[in-house]
């Protein structure tokens, strides 16, 4: 059997599952409205950062309902997944939902890109950040495909988005204090050890944040952490049975 | 020639404390089908899902040379997001079978389980259950399968389905493929098995060709007072024991000792020639 056509039947199955789901088509279009809406309403610059920031949230929602349900409904005990086949599949399909993603970044991109580059606009750090935005976006799928590992449906997606949530009000919290957290955020500079480890943890829960001018250096800590998911999944996934429940 | 079709070594799963099974040992010739018959929770879909790969095992060894295997599960389900025509297609894709073939394939099979082939354009998941089993096996015969194992092979089907499920078995086993068919529906298995294996809480309990068990075996039953069990015991190891009766599966070579032994007491002992049925229900 032809690694190949594993590989190419893996590809066809989850993206005829991303192109039937139907949030994925709204959050697209929705990501879509709101550049319209920024570019609009603010400028070009604002919605081209908006773009960037942005983007790896594309990839974390098209992770969603990724493994956890398909593994205990029964649909993988197949004739194309026997012989442990289901692992490829496991494995490979955060790869082809990450490329999914990026198709779709790199569509918006290239439309920015050219406007950009036609009103004179542009600047080549936007490519830079684009690569870390792919990253970050890449680390999201994973992260989202481990995560679904242990929950079902939207769930993995809605853990890191209501994390994401708390995050953003700690921080809210944290601007009422005179040194807050936030002030060095905003210098971009960490004066002491302790808030240093919380930006560091910051960054595995919110890893846009490696997308910004500021800290764009920190794309270091996220290349690590993809790899140790993309470790922990691989081995949870050789030891994984696959149990009707 | 390959000398075994399937080889499984002392194999075992536990599910926490429960062995679900516990040093299964067994083998099965190329080119037959044999039954794997077992209670409710005996352990056969444990045991096909451990040659299968789906699930892990703690301990033994399984030899499975085939290339191509098809498997039917007992409730076959597929991707929601695909229909039917697409899963044959991957399916075809996955095992590199040309193109031009696949239409081919498709209707032969199509027609040979009696399942309409208008319904590939559909999802799978809207359609019947037993249509769902039909497809499974559609899936699994289009890679024309060396060996094929199914689960609860007649579930789900309605009375003209087994029997065309029934011819294809055997159409299949004459062109030389190999089949493992695990059920607890042993009248229709009865008609179509060359080999039998029956599991019971978790642990192979008897093995043997059906034929020459027809021929070899005799059920007997006889009054605990007529005879010593240790007597018995010499003679067949498959021995049952009531309030009043001892039951056995005897060989024929051992019927004259037997008769011997119940000569001198002169009381009277029921003998009873066996099937497929008969063999299940005293192990079970």
């Amino acid at each position: 059997m032809p690694a190949a056509n594993r590989l190419k039947v893996i590809l066809l199955i989850s993206w005829k599952k991303l192109w039937s789901s139907r949030v994925s088509f709204i959050v697209l279009l929705a990501f879509v409205a709101f550049l319209l809406f920024f570019w609009l309403k603010d400028s070009f610059g604002a919605s081209f950062n908006f773009l960037l920031f942005f983007s790896p949230h594309l990839f974390l929602f098209l992770s969603q309902d990724m493994m956890k349900d398909e593994i205990e409904s029964g649909m993988l005990e197949n004739v194309i997944f026997l012989k442990c086949r289901y692992q490829d599949y496991l494995l490979n399909k955060n790869l082809f939902v990450g490329f999914a993603a990026f198709i779709c970044v790199s569509g918006l991109y290239v439309v920015f890109s050219g406007y950009g580059l036609a009103a004179h606009k542009y600047s080549p750090f936007f490519l830079i950040q684009f690569l870390a935005a792919t990253i970050v976006g890449l680390y999201y799928v994973y992260l989202g495909g481990w995560l679904s590992l242990y929950v079902r449906g939207g769930s993995n997606v809605m853990i890191l988005i209501i994390s994401q949530a708390l995050i953003f009000i700690g921080l809210l919290f944290s601007a009422t204090q005179r040194t807050g957290f936030i002030d060095y955020l905003e210098k971009g500079a960490f004066p002491n050890l302790a808030s240093q480890i919380k930006f560091l943890a910051m960054i595995i829960l919110l890893p846009n944040l490696a997308v910004t001018k500021n800290f764009l250096g920190y794309i270091l800590e996220v290349i690590v952490l993809l790899v140790l998911i993309l470790i922990f999944q691989k081995i949870k996934i050789q030891r994984l049975e696959i149990k009707k429940k | 020639m390959k000398e075994v079709a399937l080889k499984v070594n002392r194999l075992s799963k536990k599910y926490g404390k429960v062995e679900a099974v516990k040093d299964v040992t067994f083998s099965i010739a190329p080119k037959i089908i044999s039954a794997f018959l077992g209670e409710n929770g005996a352990g056969k879909t444990t045991t096909l899902k451990l040659i299968l790969g789906f699930l892990k095992r703690d301990s033994g060894e399984i030899e499975l040379p085939a290339e191509r295997i098809g498997y039917v599960p007992e409730h076959p389900l597929f991707f929601p997001w695909l229909r039917g025509k697409e899963i044959l297609a991957y399916t075809l894709m996955l095992y590199g079978i040309a193109e031009e073939k696949q239409n081919a394939l498709i209707q032969n099979y199509s027609e040979k389980i009696g399942f309409e082939a208008e319904l590939l354009s559909r999802k799978v998941q809207t359609y019947s259950l037993g249509n769902q089993k039909k497809f499974s096996y559609l899936q699994s015969l289009i890679i024309s399968p060396e060996f094929l194992i199914v689960d609860e092979p007649f579930s789900s089907l309605d009375p003209l389905s087994i029997k065309k499920v029934r011819e294809l078995f055997l159409e299949l086993k004459d062109s030389g493929r190999t089949l493992f068919l695990s059920s607890h529906i042993i009248s229709e298995i009865e008609k179509i098995c060359d080999d039998f294996i029956i599991i019971k809480k978790g642990r192979i309990v008897f093995q043997a060709n059906l034929p020459r068990a027809k021929e070899d075996l005799f059920l007997i039953q006889v009054d605990k007072e007529c005879v010593d069990k240790r007597r018995i015991a010499a003679l067949t190891p498959f021995l049952k024991e009531t309030d009043s009766s001892f039951e056995f599966l005897l060989d024929k070579s051992y019927l004259q000792p037997f008769e011997e032994i119940l000569r001198e007491q002169e009381r009277p002992f029921r003998r009873r020639e066996v099937n497929l049925e008969k063999i299940f229900l005293f192990f079970t």
